[in-house]
């Protein structure tokens, strides 16, 4: 929020945005031009459908639908790859001019030295903002106290500096006693069990109590009363994260978001207060089209269908899946209802709005279609219900669990090993996996830099590969999310023989400010240890260890030994890339093939017997 | 060379002048930090030199405190994020560093400037 104070974004700020977007439409015209051109080449040999195409190329209206069904007719691949440029190049048109009204509107709006929708803002982050400013000067001053014996840290005005952190310190002291009312966190599943509550959910949200009764009273004429009460409870879980969820196609991914799930769950979790500024309009037409849904569910002759209907296209819509994208698959009810009750609105969002900055030019260049592949196939599974099924056998995680006997595939699979361990903050600890939909947050946990808005590419390898098992380290005093993660990886030796990986501990950050003792780590990854070495246990394969972690293994009498140089096989992956920081020293990487491994920091190995 | 030749002499005239018309605008959230505390370019751009001289002189840690300085008073310029992924991955934070570095990327390329080839190979292989 950086000296904005919650009132002054000027369109100057978001321009440099505005000019990427504006290369990005060009690069898709001219892509839609060649694409155009090569399916035009495809009807020249035919005199009548050449004069047709001619005809449609220079049509006025409906110019795109005539093209593609003659196209459709000779090729269906060719009309298919047109339709995709077609709908890329609208969408980056609509960017484009939401983008520009906007930045009229803020020229407009500073000029009349007011801004109405931002005030909205100012109400709610007066405080955010103050502290914002604060934590800027303390950052100046450590900045000038660093510059040292320079010519510009002589002449600064220490004493100004000086005087607005107090002028800024009195008001925050002040809001703090006016006692600034937070936003309602997000709704649980188990608060719109019932149509009642949902309904009722819904017409506050909207402001419509009437159309809460109305809601309930077409509930009564549905065939399922049940399926009409789950679905009108996703509808209202879907209003409701949708109300705070960024519009990612218009603030892109960046370091602009939240570190935490708690931060998202409290709708605290924009770091700048243009995303929410960017995302008005969207959630201007998300209501609006919502209105519309549910007032043709009250009309309908068939309400649970026509609820269930109007679920799945704006759920996608919201999701920011074309609906011709998705015109093959098949959404289950229960599928979005799991998918929205695990709050996953958002990091779907942001997975198939930011998938354009997965590859540029510098990042993984030339993957586009792979990425966009990898996320498709992720929320299809997820849309279908289907997700922890794909996960495990699509075809590269078959390749993955391929040196696994049923035995072991059975315990590498399965989600039975817990530890538990008392912690001396008074909690206990308790370790369990996570393979489900769930796994979109994972990497909210001691994030930001694989978390789905920040870096969305690194968190496709963890939801498309069965080599990953995802262990979580849950605290009793932590009740909203798990405490910690660890990825525990199934790879393979030279001869061909499964071991077990463990990566480092990521630890949540609001855990971490909130619990400070300095020797709390070291509990986390004993149970951690502990849960890895009962699962080598269980499927009698070797544990790779991190060699710093010696002295947790001697407190758990696991028997270990140094390995030197060790090498190891790393399936390919089936999320594009594979995200390290000890297999490799690359971070991130495109890992499309099969490839030898070799760990950068000494491990020690765990060999239970008979392994 | 004498301390005032190299103008390193603090001005105390600077040091502790208060300006309350440069201040308002920033305490109604109309103006960034620089703006508030009255900063002509110039010292700005003297602070980023010195920056890059802590950088180059092998001081990552206060190189980053001085750009992070720079940032939180508004003024951001696509150097800083270089330099920071420099001095973070000269720390061994390489995550920290390749968002950096993206940032940088991003913004030379939202700005139109294209870095030197040879330039750029030299920034990777750092």
């Amino acid at each position: 929020m950086k000296s904005l104070g919650g009132v002054g974004v000027s369109s100057a700020q978001l321009r440099p945005a505005l000019q990427g977007l504006n290369q990005e439409l060009k690069a898709s015209e001219a892509n839609s031009q060649k694409i155009e051109a090569k399916a035009g080449a495809l009807v020249q040999k035919n005199d009548a459908l050449a004069m047709k195409w001619r005809s449609a190329t220079m049509a006025r209206r409906n110019r795109e639908q005539a093209m593609l069904s003659l196209i459709e007719s000779v090729d269906v691949e060719s009309a298919a790859e047109l339709q995709e440029s077609f709908v890329e190049t609208r969408r980056l048109s609509s960017v484009v001019t939401s983008f520009r009204t906007i930045c009229k509107q803020l020229d407009a709006a500073n000029d009349r030295g007011e801004d109405p929708v931002l005030g909205k803002l100012a109400g709610a982050h007066q405080m955010d903002s103050r502290v914002q400013m604060l934590q800027d000067i303390n950052t100046v001053s450590r900045a000038i106290k660093a510059a040292g014996l320079c010519e510009a840290a002589t002449k600064f005005p220490l004493a100004q500096l000086a005087s607005l952190k107090e002028q800024i310190s009195s008001q925050v002291a002040k809001l703090d006693k006016a006692d600034v009312q937070a936003p309602s966190p997000l709704l649980k599943a188990s608060q719109v069990a019932t149509t009642e509550d949902a309904a009722n959910a819904i017409g506050d949200m909207l402001g419509q109590p009437e159309l809460a009764k109305a809601l309930i009273d077409a509930g009564a004429r549905a065939d399922d009363k049940k399926a009409y009460g789950r679905d009108l409870g996703s509808f209202a879980m879907m209003l409701d994260q949708a109300g705070s969820a960024p519009d990612y196609s218009m603030t892109r991914m960046g370091w602009h978001y939240g570190y935490s799930r708690a931060d998202y769950r409290a709708r605290a979790h924009t770091q700048e207060p243009f995303v929410m500024y960017l995302a008005e309009q969207r959630l201007e037409a998300t209501q609006e089209l919502a209105t519309g849904a549910l007032k043709s569910v009250i009309d309908a002759k068939d309400p649970g269908a026509t609820l269930q209907s109007n679920l799945t296209s704006r759920f996608l819509s919201e999701i920011g899946v074309h609906s011709q994208k998705a015109k093959d698959w098949k959404p289950s009810a229960e599928g979005m209802h799991k998918l929205l009750s695990h709050e996953a609105l958002v990091p779907l969002r942001a997975l198939n709005e930011t998938v354009q900055d997965m590859s540029t030019a510098r990042r993984h260049p030339g993957q586009s279609k792979a990425f966009d592949t990898a996320v498709t196939d992720v929320t299809r599974s997820m849309l279908e219900g289907r997700y922890k099924e794909w996960r495990t056998t699509n075809k590269a995680s078959t390749r993955q669990l391929q040196p696994l006997d049923g035995a072991q595939r059975k315990a590498w699979l399965g989600a039975k090993t817990s530890k538990t361990i008392d912690a001396p903050h008074g909690g206990t600890l308790k370790t369990r996996e996570e393979d489900d939909v769930d796994l979109l947050w994972l990497t909210k946990i001691g994030g930001p830099s694989h978390g789905f808005d920040f870096g969305g590419h690194c968190l496709l390898p963890l939801l498309s590969n069965a080599r990953t098992r995802a262990v979580v380290v849950e605290d009793t005093k932590w009740p909203d999310n798990p405490a910690a993660r660890a990825y525990l990886r199934l790879l393979e030796n030279k001869d061909g023989e499964p071991v077990l990986y463990l990566e480092p501990l990521q630890r949540d950050f609001p855990h971490r400010d909130a619990f400070k003792q300095g020797d709390l780590d070291a509990y986390f990854v004993a149970a951690l240890v502990d849960h890895a070495a009962d699962k080598a246990r269980q499927m009698g394969v070797p544990l790779s260890i991190d060699a710093r972690w010696g002295n947790i293994t001697d407190f758990l009498e696991l028997p270990t030994k140094p390995t030197p140089n060790p090498e190891m096989v790393l399936a390919a992956s089936g999320g594009v890339l594979e995200a390290s920081d000890t297999m490799t020293r690359l971070h991130d990487w495109v890992q499309t093939k099969d490839e030898v491994i070799r760990p950068h920091d000494p491990r020690i190995a765990y060999v239970p017997e008979g392994a | 060379m004498s301390i005032h030749q190299a103008h390193l002499v603090g001005s105390r005239r600077d040091r502790e002048r208060v300006d309350l018309n440069a201040m308002e605008p920033f305490l109604e959230g109309e103006a960034d930090l620089s703006e508030g505390l009255g900063l002509n370019a110039e010292l700005i751009d003297n602070l980023r030199r010195q920056a890059h001289a802590l950088m180059c002189a092998g001081h990552f840690q206060r190189s980053i405190d001085v750009t992070l300085g720079l940032v939180a008073m508004g003024s951001v310029h696509p150097a800083d994020a270089l330099m920071l992924a420099q001095c973070y991955r000269a720390l061994g934070m390489p995550q920290a560093a390749e968002q950096c570095q993206q940032h940088g990327d991003e913004m030379l390329s939202a700005m139109g400037i294209e870095l030197p080839i040879e330039l750029d190979e030299e920034e990777t292989e750092r």
